[in-house]
Protein backbone atom coordinates (compact mmCIF):
# COMPACT_ATOMS: atom_id res chain seq x y z
CA UNK A 1 0.00 0.00 0.00
CA UNK A 2 2.73 2.35 1.03
CA UNK A 3 4.65 1.45 -2.16
CA UNK A 4 1.63 2.38 -4.26
CA UNK A 5 1.35 5.76 -2.59
CA UNK A 6 5.04 6.47 -3.18
CA UNK A 7 4.78 5.41 -6.79
CA UNK A 8 1.72 7.64 -7.17
CA UNK A 9 3.59 10.66 -5.82
CA UNK A 10 6.68 10.01 -7.96
CA UNK A 11 4.49 9.69 -11.02
CA UNK A 12 2.64 12.87 -10.11
CA UNK A 13 5.89 14.88 -9.88
CA UNK A 14 7.12 13.47 -13.19
CA UNK A 15 3.84 14.21 -14.96
CA UNK A 16 3.89 17.78 -13.68
CA UNK A 17 7.33 18.27 -15.22
CA UNK A 18 6.22 17.12 -18.65
CA UNK A 19 2.74 18.63 -18.69
CA UNK A 20 3.46 21.80 -16.72
CA UNK A 21 6.78 22.73 -18.24
CA UNK A 22 5.74 22.10 -21.83
CA UNK A 23 2.65 24.25 -21.22
CA UNK A 24 4.83 26.99 -19.72
CA UNK A 25 7.16 26.96 -22.74
CA UNK A 26 4.30 27.04 -25.24
CA UNK A 27 2.28 29.75 -23.47
CA UNK A 28 1.94 33.31 -24.76
CA UNK A 29 2.74 34.91 -21.40
CA UNK A 30 6.07 34.64 -19.56
CA UNK A 31 4.98 32.34 -16.76
CA UNK A 32 6.86 30.17 -14.26
CA UNK A 33 7.83 26.56 -14.91
CA UNK A 34 4.42 25.17 -13.73
CA UNK A 35 6.38 22.28 -12.23
CA UNK A 36 8.31 21.92 -8.95
CA UNK A 37 11.88 23.14 -9.45
CA UNK A 38 14.79 23.54 -6.99
CA UNK A 39 16.49 26.88 -6.39
CA UNK A 40 15.74 30.53 -5.70
CA UNK A 41 12.97 32.35 -7.57
CA UNK A 42 15.56 34.40 -9.51
CA UNK A 43 17.47 31.28 -10.59
CA UNK A 44 14.26 29.55 -11.66
CA UNK A 45 13.17 32.62 -13.64
CA UNK A 46 16.57 32.73 -15.38
CA UNK A 47 16.41 29.00 -16.24
CA UNK A 48 12.88 29.24 -17.63
CA UNK A 49 13.97 32.28 -19.68
CA UNK A 50 16.78 30.27 -21.31
CA UNK A 51 14.42 27.47 -22.33
CA UNK A 52 11.73 29.85 -23.57
CA UNK A 53 14.33 31.70 -25.61
CA UNK A 54 15.67 28.43 -27.06
CA UNK A 55 12.20 27.34 -28.19
CA UNK A 56 11.28 30.73 -29.65
CA UNK A 57 14.64 31.20 -31.38
CA UNK A 58 14.50 27.71 -32.92
CA UNK A 59 11.11 28.43 -34.48
CA UNK A 60 11.99 31.98 -35.48
CA UNK A 61 15.04 30.64 -37.32
CA UNK A 62 12.94 27.90 -38.92
CA UNK A 63 10.63 30.56 -40.39
CA UNK A 64 13.54 32.81 -41.41
CA UNK A 65 15.09 29.87 -43.26
CA UNK A 66 11.83 29.02 -45.01
CA UNK A 67 10.63 32.56 -45.82
CA UNK A 68 13.63 34.80 -46.59
CA UNK A 69 11.58 36.99 -48.94
CA UNK A 70 8.72 37.49 -46.46
CA UNK A 71 11.36 38.44 -43.86
CA UNK A 72 12.81 41.08 -46.22
CA UNK A 73 9.37 42.40 -47.17
CA UNK A 74 8.16 42.98 -43.60
CA UNK A 75 11.49 43.71 -41.83
CA UNK A 76 13.07 42.05 -38.78
CA UNK A 77 10.86 43.49 -36.05
CA UNK A 78 7.58 42.69 -37.76
CA UNK A 79 8.84 39.24 -38.75
CA UNK A 80 9.60 38.43 -35.10
CA UNK A 81 6.11 39.55 -34.12
CA UNK A 82 4.62 37.50 -36.95
CA UNK A 83 6.68 34.43 -35.90
CA UNK A 84 5.50 34.80 -32.30
CA UNK A 85 1.83 35.07 -33.31
CA UNK A 86 2.18 32.14 -35.72
CA UNK A 87 3.74 29.94 -33.02
CA UNK A 88 0.66 30.42 -30.85
CA UNK A 89 -1.85 30.16 -33.71
CA UNK A 90 -0.26 26.93 -35.02
CA UNK A 91 1.57 25.14 -32.19
CA UNK A 92 4.29 23.02 -33.86
CA UNK A 93 3.38 19.36 -34.24
CA UNK A 94 5.87 18.11 -36.82
CA UNK A 95 9.41 17.02 -36.08
CA UNK A 96 10.30 18.08 -39.61
CA UNK A 97 11.07 21.70 -38.91
CA UNK A 98 11.13 22.49 -42.66
CA UNK A 99 7.38 21.74 -42.60
CA UNK A 100 6.69 24.05 -39.65
CA UNK A 101 5.75 26.96 -41.93
CA UNK A 102 3.20 25.02 -43.98
CA UNK A 103 0.30 27.06 -42.55
CA UNK A 104 1.99 30.45 -43.01
CA UNK A 105 0.10 31.37 -46.25
CA UNK A 106 -3.36 30.86 -44.72
CA UNK A 107 -2.16 32.54 -41.51
CA UNK A 108 -0.94 35.60 -43.45
CA UNK A 109 -4.18 35.64 -45.44
CA UNK A 110 -6.11 36.50 -42.30
CA UNK A 111 -3.38 38.26 -40.28
CA UNK A 112 -4.91 41.69 -39.66
CA UNK A 113 -1.61 43.57 -38.98
CA UNK A 114 -0.37 42.58 -42.48
CA UNK A 115 -3.63 43.43 -44.29
CA UNK A 116 -1.94 46.32 -46.14
CA UNK A 117 0.31 43.78 -47.94
CA UNK A 118 -2.32 41.58 -49.62
CA UNK A 119 0.28 39.74 -51.75
CA UNK A 120 2.18 38.32 -48.74
CA UNK A 121 0.20 35.07 -48.60
CA UNK A 122 0.98 34.28 -52.25
CA UNK A 123 4.68 35.15 -51.83
CA UNK A 124 4.66 32.70 -48.89
CA UNK A 125 3.07 30.05 -51.16
CA UNK A 126 5.88 30.60 -53.65
CA UNK A 127 8.51 30.26 -50.91
CA UNK A 128 6.92 27.00 -49.68
CA UNK A 129 6.90 25.66 -53.25
CA UNK A 130 10.57 26.63 -53.53
CA UNK A 131 11.43 24.76 -50.31
CA UNK A 132 9.47 21.68 -51.38
CA UNK A 133 11.23 21.67 -54.74
CA UNK A 134 14.60 22.01 -53.00
CA UNK A 135 13.93 18.95 -50.81
CA UNK A 136 11.86 16.92 -53.32
CA UNK A 137 12.73 13.41 -54.45
CA UNK A 138 15.22 13.17 -57.32
CA UNK A 139 14.06 12.22 -60.83
CA UNK A 140 15.82 12.48 -64.18
CA UNK A 141 14.06 14.55 -66.89
CA UNK A 142 13.68 12.97 -70.33
CA UNK A 143 15.90 14.37 -73.06
CA UNK A 144 14.06 15.59 -76.19
CA UNK A 145 15.19 12.51 -78.17
CA UNK A 146 14.00 10.17 -75.39
CA UNK A 147 10.66 11.96 -75.33
CA UNK A 148 10.35 11.71 -79.10
CA UNK A 149 11.12 7.96 -79.02
CA UNK A 150 8.25 7.43 -76.59
CA UNK A 151 5.53 9.65 -78.00
CA UNK A 152 6.67 10.82 -81.46
CA UNK A 153 4.23 8.44 -83.14
CA UNK A 154 1.21 10.41 -81.90
CA UNK A 155 2.05 13.23 -79.43
CA UNK A 156 -1.60 14.13 -78.87
CA UNK A 157 -2.17 10.74 -77.22
CA UNK A 158 0.81 11.18 -74.86
CA UNK A 159 0.40 11.04 -71.10
CA UNK A 160 3.31 12.66 -69.30
CA UNK A 161 4.64 12.25 -65.76
CA UNK A 162 5.93 15.54 -64.43
CA UNK A 163 8.84 16.04 -62.04
CA UNK A 164 8.03 15.41 -58.32
CA UNK A 165 9.59 18.77 -57.43
CA UNK A 166 7.16 20.71 -59.63
CA UNK A 167 4.54 23.16 -58.35
CA UNK A 168 2.29 25.52 -60.29
CA UNK A 169 1.14 28.70 -58.69
CA UNK A 170 -1.30 31.36 -59.79
CA UNK A 171 -1.79 34.69 -58.07
CA UNK A 172 -3.87 37.84 -58.50
CA UNK A 173 -0.64 39.71 -57.64
CA UNK A 174 2.69 40.08 -59.50
CA UNK A 175 4.08 37.48 -57.13
CA UNK A 176 7.02 36.45 -59.32
CA UNK A 177 8.27 40.02 -59.76
CA UNK A 178 8.05 40.66 -56.00
CA UNK A 179 9.76 37.39 -55.14
CA UNK A 180 12.60 37.83 -57.67
CA UNK A 181 13.31 41.43 -56.72
CA UNK A 182 13.73 40.50 -53.05
CA UNK A 183 15.30 37.08 -53.46
CA UNK A 184 18.09 38.63 -55.50
CA UNK A 185 18.17 41.68 -53.25
CA UNK A 186 17.94 43.96 -56.25
CA UNK A 187 18.45 47.64 -55.67
CA UNK A 188 15.87 50.32 -56.35
CA UNK A 189 12.11 50.51 -56.26
CA UNK A 190 10.12 47.81 -57.93
CA UNK A 191 7.58 49.11 -60.46
CA UNK A 192 4.65 46.78 -59.95
CA UNK A 193 1.91 46.17 -62.42
CA UNK A 194 -1.46 45.17 -61.02
CA UNK A 195 -1.54 42.11 -63.21
CA UNK A 196 -1.56 38.67 -61.65
CA UNK A 197 1.16 36.17 -62.44
CA UNK A 198 1.46 32.43 -62.98
CA UNK A 199 4.61 30.64 -61.90
CA UNK A 200 6.35 27.27 -62.33
CA UNK A 201 8.64 26.10 -59.50
CA UNK A 202 10.75 22.98 -60.06
CA UNK A 203 14.16 21.44 -59.46
CA UNK A 204 14.92 19.28 -62.50
CA UNK A 205 18.63 19.17 -61.56
CA UNK A 206 20.53 20.61 -58.58
CA UNK A 207 19.05 24.13 -58.67
CA UNK A 208 15.49 25.23 -58.00
CA UNK A 209 14.16 27.09 -61.05
CA UNK A 210 11.32 29.61 -60.77
CA UNK A 211 9.76 30.68 -64.08
CA UNK A 212 6.87 33.02 -64.94
CA UNK A 213 4.41 31.36 -67.31
CA UNK A 214 1.95 32.58 -69.91
CA UNK A 215 -1.71 31.75 -69.24
CA UNK A 216 -1.75 29.10 -71.97
CA UNK A 217 1.44 27.31 -70.85
CA UNK A 218 0.30 27.39 -67.22
CA UNK A 219 -3.02 25.83 -68.25
CA UNK A 220 -1.35 23.12 -70.32
CA UNK A 221 1.00 22.14 -67.48
CA UNK A 222 -1.86 22.19 -65.00
CA UNK A 223 -3.91 19.83 -67.21
CA UNK A 224 -0.93 17.52 -67.81
CA UNK A 225 -0.31 17.40 -64.07
CA UNK A 226 -3.97 16.44 -63.59
CA UNK A 227 -3.49 13.49 -65.99
CA UNK A 228 -4.85 14.82 -69.29
CA UNK A 229 -3.23 13.74 -72.55
CA UNK A 230 -1.02 16.23 -74.33
CA UNK A 231 -3.76 16.77 -76.92
CA UNK A 232 -6.34 17.58 -74.23
CA UNK A 233 -3.89 19.84 -72.38
CA UNK A 234 -3.07 21.84 -75.52
CA UNK A 235 -6.74 22.18 -76.30
CA UNK A 236 -7.38 23.59 -72.81
CA UNK A 237 -4.40 25.93 -73.26
CA UNK A 238 -5.82 27.27 -76.52
CA UNK A 239 -9.01 28.16 -74.66
CA UNK A 240 -6.89 30.56 -72.59
CA UNK A 241 -5.37 32.17 -75.68
CA UNK A 242 -6.80 31.31 -79.08
CA UNK A 243 -3.86 33.03 -80.81
CA UNK A 244 -1.29 30.70 -79.21
CA UNK A 245 0.55 28.11 -81.27
CA UNK A 246 0.40 24.46 -80.13
CA UNK A 247 3.97 23.90 -81.30
CA UNK A 248 5.24 26.84 -79.26
CA UNK A 249 3.37 25.68 -76.15
CA UNK A 250 4.94 22.23 -76.47
CA UNK A 251 8.40 23.67 -77.09
CA UNK A 252 8.02 25.88 -74.05
CA UNK A 253 6.97 22.96 -71.83
CA UNK A 254 9.89 20.86 -73.04
CA UNK A 255 12.35 23.66 -72.28
CA UNK A 256 11.49 23.45 -68.56
CA UNK A 257 12.92 19.92 -68.23
CA UNK A 258 10.06 18.68 -66.06
CA UNK A 259 8.89 15.64 -68.05
CA UNK A 260 10.26 12.49 -66.41
CA UNK A 261 8.17 9.81 -68.12
CA UNK A 262 5.89 9.60 -71.13
CA UNK A 263 3.77 6.96 -72.80
CA UNK A 264 1.05 6.81 -75.39
CA UNK A 265 -2.43 6.43 -74.00
CA UNK A 266 -3.33 2.77 -74.69
CA UNK A 267 -7.11 3.06 -74.26
CA UNK A 268 -7.42 5.54 -77.09
CA UNK A 269 -5.45 3.32 -79.42
CA UNK A 270 -7.89 0.42 -78.94
CA UNK B 1 29.95 3.34 -49.36
CA UNK B 2 33.71 3.33 -49.47
CA UNK B 3 34.67 4.87 -46.13
CA UNK B 4 35.08 2.49 -43.19
CA UNK B 5 32.28 1.98 -40.69
CA UNK B 6 34.52 1.68 -37.62
CA UNK B 7 36.10 4.89 -36.34
CA UNK B 8 39.58 4.77 -34.82
CA UNK B 9 39.39 5.52 -31.08
CA UNK B 10 41.48 8.68 -31.51
CA UNK B 11 39.51 10.06 -34.49
CA UNK B 12 38.50 13.71 -34.29
CA UNK B 13 35.76 15.27 -36.37
CA UNK B 14 33.52 18.31 -36.72
CA UNK B 15 29.82 18.91 -37.25
CA UNK B 16 29.03 19.26 -40.96
CA UNK B 17 27.49 22.62 -41.90
CA UNK B 18 25.89 23.66 -45.19
CA UNK B 19 28.48 26.42 -45.65
CA UNK B 20 31.28 23.81 -45.51
CA UNK B 21 30.00 21.29 -48.05
CA UNK B 22 32.31 22.31 -50.87
CA UNK B 23 35.36 22.79 -48.66
CA UNK B 24 34.74 19.41 -47.03
CA UNK B 25 34.98 17.71 -50.41
CA UNK B 26 37.94 19.65 -51.75
CA UNK B 27 40.18 19.66 -48.65
CA UNK B 28 40.74 17.26 -45.78
CA UNK B 29 42.29 19.33 -42.96
CA UNK B 30 43.17 16.07 -41.22
CA UNK B 31 39.58 15.46 -40.17
CA UNK B 32 38.68 11.88 -39.27
CA UNK B 33 34.88 12.17 -39.69
CA UNK B 34 31.93 14.52 -40.04
CA UNK B 35 28.86 14.44 -37.82
CA UNK B 36 25.45 15.29 -39.26
CA UNK B 37 22.13 16.03 -37.59
CA UNK B 38 19.87 13.32 -38.97
CA UNK B 39 16.88 15.68 -39.15
CA UNK B 40 18.63 17.91 -41.71
CA UNK B 41 18.61 15.04 -44.19
CA UNK B 42 15.10 13.64 -43.77
CA UNK B 43 13.97 14.74 -47.22
CA UNK B 44 13.11 12.92 -50.43
CA UNK B 45 16.11 14.42 -52.19
CA UNK B 46 17.79 17.73 -52.85
CA UNK B 47 21.19 19.40 -52.57
CA UNK B 48 21.91 18.53 -48.89
CA UNK B 49 21.48 14.80 -49.59
CA UNK B 50 23.53 15.09 -52.78
CA UNK B 51 26.38 16.76 -50.88
CA UNK B 52 26.20 14.27 -48.04
CA UNK B 53 26.38 11.33 -50.47
CA UNK B 54 29.51 12.80 -52.04
CA UNK B 55 31.12 13.55 -48.66
CA UNK B 56 30.25 10.06 -47.40
CA UNK B 57 32.27 8.60 -50.28
CA UNK B 58 35.37 10.20 -48.76
CA UNK B 59 34.75 10.30 -45.01
CA UNK B 60 33.14 8.26 -42.28
CA UNK B 61 30.15 10.04 -40.81
CA UNK B 62 28.41 9.89 -37.46
CA UNK B 63 24.67 10.54 -37.26
CA UNK B 64 23.20 12.57 -34.42
CA UNK B 65 19.41 12.58 -33.95
CA UNK B 66 17.88 15.55 -32.16
CA UNK B 67 14.10 15.07 -32.37
CA UNK B 68 13.12 11.59 -31.13
CA UNK B 69 12.30 12.83 -27.61
CA UNK B 70 13.78 9.65 -26.12
CA UNK B 71 13.30 10.91 -22.55
CA UNK B 72 9.69 11.98 -23.10
CA UNK B 73 6.48 10.42 -21.77
CA UNK B 74 4.81 10.40 -25.23
CA UNK B 75 5.31 7.19 -27.24
CA UNK B 76 8.14 7.45 -29.77
CA UNK B 77 7.07 8.90 -33.12
CA UNK B 78 7.16 5.74 -35.29
CA UNK B 79 7.24 7.72 -38.57
CA UNK B 80 10.22 9.69 -37.36
CA UNK B 81 12.00 6.52 -36.28
CA UNK B 82 11.35 5.08 -39.77
CA UNK B 83 12.90 8.18 -41.33
CA UNK B 84 15.97 7.77 -39.12
CA UNK B 85 16.22 4.07 -40.03
CA UNK B 86 16.13 4.90 -43.75
CA UNK B 87 19.00 7.38 -43.34
CA UNK B 88 21.04 4.93 -41.27
CA UNK B 89 20.55 2.24 -43.93
CA UNK B 90 21.56 4.63 -46.69
CA UNK B 91 24.62 6.26 -45.13
CA UNK B 92 25.90 3.52 -42.80
CA UNK B 93 27.19 5.93 -40.16
CA UNK B 94 29.98 4.78 -37.82
CA UNK B 95 27.95 6.00 -34.83
CA UNK B 96 24.26 6.78 -34.33
CA UNK B 97 23.37 8.89 -31.30
CA UNK B 98 20.40 10.57 -29.62
CA UNK B 99 19.81 12.46 -26.38
CA UNK B 100 18.70 11.89 -22.83
CA UNK B 101 16.12 14.60 -23.41
CA UNK B 102 12.48 15.26 -24.26
CA UNK B 103 11.37 17.71 -26.88
CA UNK B 104 7.69 16.89 -27.34
CA UNK B 105 4.72 16.44 -25.04
CA UNK B 106 1.05 15.91 -25.77
CA UNK B 107 1.80 16.04 -29.50
CA UNK B 108 3.34 19.52 -29.37
CA UNK B 109 6.94 19.52 -30.59
CA UNK B 110 9.05 22.08 -28.68
CA UNK B 111 12.24 21.67 -30.73
CA UNK B 112 14.56 21.95 -27.72
CA UNK B 113 16.42 19.29 -25.74
CA UNK B 114 14.81 19.40 -22.29
CA UNK B 115 16.26 17.35 -19.42
CA UNK B 116 13.86 14.65 -18.21
CA UNK B 117 12.98 14.11 -14.55
CA UNK B 118 15.61 11.73 -13.14
CA UNK B 119 13.46 9.09 -11.47
CA UNK B 120 13.09 5.31 -11.61
CA UNK B 121 9.88 5.78 -13.59
CA UNK B 122 11.56 7.90 -16.29
CA UNK B 123 14.53 5.54 -16.37
CA UNK B 124 12.21 2.62 -17.12
CA UNK B 125 10.38 4.47 -19.89
CA UNK B 126 13.57 5.86 -21.42
CA UNK B 127 15.08 2.35 -21.45
CA UNK B 128 11.99 1.09 -23.31
CA UNK B 129 12.42 3.87 -25.87
CA UNK B 130 16.12 3.09 -26.34
CA UNK B 131 15.27 -0.63 -26.76
CA UNK B 132 12.68 0.30 -29.37
CA UNK B 133 15.16 2.47 -31.31
CA UNK B 134 17.95 -0.13 -31.20
CA UNK B 135 15.53 -2.85 -32.34
CA UNK B 136 14.27 -0.72 -35.23
CA UNK B 137 17.77 0.35 -36.32
CA UNK B 138 19.22 -3.14 -35.67
CA UNK B 139 22.24 -1.56 -34.00
CA UNK B 140 23.54 0.00 -30.83
CA UNK B 141 23.05 3.73 -30.32
CA UNK B 142 24.74 6.20 -27.98
CA UNK B 143 22.77 8.47 -25.65
CA UNK B 144 24.09 11.96 -24.85
CA UNK B 145 23.86 13.77 -21.53
CA UNK B 146 21.83 17.01 -21.78
CA UNK B 147 22.72 20.55 -20.72
CA UNK B 148 20.47 21.82 -17.93
CA UNK B 149 19.28 25.22 -16.75
CA UNK B 150 16.77 23.96 -14.16
CA UNK B 151 16.67 21.08 -11.67
CA UNK B 152 13.36 19.27 -11.15
CA UNK B 153 12.41 18.76 -7.49
CA UNK B 154 11.36 15.18 -8.21
CA UNK B 155 14.87 14.17 -9.38
CA UNK B 156 16.31 11.50 -7.14
CA UNK B 157 18.91 9.73 -9.31
CA UNK B 158 22.16 11.54 -10.11
CA UNK B 159 22.45 12.04 -13.87
CA UNK B 160 25.65 9.98 -14.46
CA UNK B 161 24.16 7.10 -12.46
CA UNK B 162 20.93 7.38 -14.48
CA UNK B 163 22.94 7.21 -17.73
CA UNK B 164 25.12 4.30 -16.54
CA UNK B 165 22.02 2.36 -15.57
CA UNK B 166 20.35 3.17 -18.91
CA UNK B 167 23.42 1.76 -20.69
CA UNK B 168 23.45 -1.32 -18.46
CA UNK B 169 19.75 -2.08 -19.02
CA UNK B 170 19.65 -1.49 -22.78
CA UNK B 171 23.19 -2.17 -23.95
CA UNK B 172 23.29 1.33 -25.45
CA UNK B 173 26.49 3.34 -25.26
CA UNK B 174 26.93 6.87 -23.94
CA UNK B 175 27.91 10.02 -25.77
CA UNK B 176 29.69 12.13 -23.17
CA UNK B 177 29.25 15.82 -23.95
CA UNK B 178 31.85 17.38 -21.68
CA UNK B 179 30.69 20.93 -22.34
CA UNK B 180 27.17 19.90 -21.29
CA UNK B 181 28.57 18.44 -18.05
CA UNK B 182 30.40 21.69 -17.32
CA UNK B 183 27.41 23.88 -18.21
CA UNK B 184 24.96 21.84 -16.13
CA UNK B 185 27.33 21.52 -13.16
CA UNK B 186 27.86 25.26 -13.15
CA UNK B 187 24.13 26.06 -13.48
CA UNK B 188 22.84 23.48 -10.99
CA UNK B 189 25.77 23.52 -8.56
CA UNK B 190 27.22 20.02 -8.69
CA UNK B 191 30.82 18.90 -9.20
CA UNK B 192 31.75 18.54 -12.86
CA UNK B 193 34.80 16.46 -11.94
CA UNK B 194 32.76 14.01 -9.88
CA UNK B 195 30.30 13.66 -12.79
CA UNK B 196 33.13 12.88 -15.25
CA UNK B 197 34.60 10.36 -12.78
CA UNK B 198 31.22 8.70 -12.14
CA UNK B 199 30.42 8.03 -15.80
CA UNK B 200 30.92 4.39 -16.79
CA UNK B 201 33.93 4.88 -19.09
CA UNK B 202 33.46 1.49 -20.76
CA UNK B 203 30.03 2.61 -21.99
CA UNK B 204 31.28 5.87 -23.53
CA UNK B 205 31.53 5.53 -27.32
CA UNK B 206 32.06 9.16 -28.30
CA UNK B 207 32.89 12.55 -26.79
CA UNK B 208 31.42 15.95 -27.76
CA UNK B 209 33.23 19.22 -27.10
CA UNK B 210 31.81 22.70 -27.72
CA UNK B 211 31.92 26.27 -26.56
CA UNK B 212 29.16 28.01 -24.61
CA UNK B 213 28.01 31.50 -23.64
CA UNK B 214 27.23 33.17 -20.33
CA UNK B 215 23.79 34.81 -20.30
CA UNK B 216 22.65 37.06 -17.51
CA UNK B 217 18.96 37.26 -16.67
CA UNK B 218 17.94 39.61 -13.82
CA UNK B 219 21.43 39.39 -12.23
CA UNK B 220 21.54 35.59 -12.46
CA UNK B 221 24.32 34.36 -14.73
CA UNK B 222 23.78 31.01 -16.47
CA UNK B 223 26.08 29.13 -18.80
CA UNK B 224 24.18 28.49 -22.03
CA UNK B 225 25.17 25.67 -24.36
CA UNK B 226 25.02 27.62 -27.64
CA UNK B 227 27.83 25.83 -29.55
CA UNK B 228 29.02 29.29 -30.54
CA UNK B 229 32.59 29.68 -29.26
CA UNK B 230 35.96 28.02 -28.72
CA UNK B 231 36.07 25.21 -26.17
CA UNK B 232 36.88 26.80 -22.81
CA UNK B 233 39.92 25.86 -20.66
CA UNK B 234 37.89 24.12 -17.96
CA UNK B 235 36.24 21.87 -20.57
CA UNK B 236 39.65 21.02 -22.09
CA UNK B 237 40.85 20.05 -18.60
CA UNK B 238 37.81 17.86 -18.02
CA UNK B 239 38.37 16.25 -21.40
CA UNK B 240 41.95 15.40 -20.44
CA UNK B 241 40.76 14.10 -17.08
CA UNK B 242 38.33 11.75 -18.83
CA UNK B 243 40.86 10.57 -21.45
CA UNK B 244 43.53 9.89 -18.77
CA UNK B 245 41.07 7.55 -17.04
CA UNK B 246 39.23 6.07 -20.02
CA UNK B 247 41.62 6.31 -22.96
CA UNK B 248 40.84 7.96 -26.29
CA UNK B 249 37.36 8.08 -27.84
CA UNK B 250 36.19 9.48 -31.18
CA UNK B 251 35.81 13.17 -30.39
CA UNK B 252 33.70 15.82 -32.06
CA UNK B 253 33.90 19.61 -32.06
CA UNK B 254 30.38 21.12 -32.29
CA UNK B 255 30.09 24.70 -33.52
CA UNK B 256 26.57 25.57 -34.70
CA UNK B 257 26.19 29.31 -33.95
CA UNK B 258 28.33 31.83 -35.86
CA UNK B 259 30.22 28.86 -37.27
CA UNK B 260 33.69 29.80 -38.56
CA UNK B 261 35.29 28.51 -41.77
CA UNK B 262 36.01 24.79 -41.90
CA UNK B 263 39.74 25.49 -41.61
CA UNK B 264 39.26 27.17 -38.22
CA UNK B 265 36.94 24.40 -37.05
CA UNK B 266 39.56 21.88 -38.09
CA UNK B 267 42.15 23.78 -36.02
CA UNK B 268 39.91 23.38 -32.97
CA UNK B 269 39.62 19.67 -33.68
CA UNK B 270 43.41 19.45 -34.09
CA UNK B 271 43.70 20.84 -30.54
CA UNK B 272 41.39 18.07 -29.40
CA UNK B 273 43.54 15.51 -31.20
CA UNK B 274 46.70 16.88 -29.60
CA UNK B 275 45.25 16.87 -26.07
CA UNK B 276 43.75 13.47 -26.62
CA UNK B 277 47.09 11.96 -27.61
CA UNK B 278 48.92 13.59 -24.71
CA UNK B 279 46.37 12.60 -22.11
CA UNK B 280 46.12 9.03 -23.38
CA UNK B 281 49.91 8.56 -23.45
Amino acid sequence: MKGDVMHQSESDGVMRVYGGFSRALASVADIGPLAPVNGSDAKIAAGVAVYRNNVRAAYLHALEDSFPVIALLVGDGFFRYLAHEYFHAHPPKSRLVARYGDHVPEFLGSFEPAASLPYLADVARLEIAWLRAYHAAEATPLRPDELFDRIGEDPNRARLTLHPSMSLLTSRHPVYAIWLHNRERREGKLQLSSIGERVLIARPEAEVVVTPLSAEVWRALDRLDAGDTLGEAIEAALNENTAASPAEILQCIMSYNVIIAAELDQERRA
Amino acid sequence: MSADRELPSGAVGVGLKVAHYRDALERTYGLGFFEVHAENYMNGGGPPLRWLSAIRERFPITMHGVCLSVGGRDPLDADHLDRLAALVDRFEPAIVSEHLAWSADGGVFLNDLLPPPLTEETLGRTAEHVDQIQTRLRRRILIENPSSYLEWSCNHIAEPIFLNELARRTGCGLLLDINNVFVSASNLGFSHEAYIDDIDAAAVGQVHLAGHAIDTHANVALRVDNHGAHVCDEVWSLFERFVRRAGPRPTLIEWDTNTPALKELAEESAKASHRLLEAAA
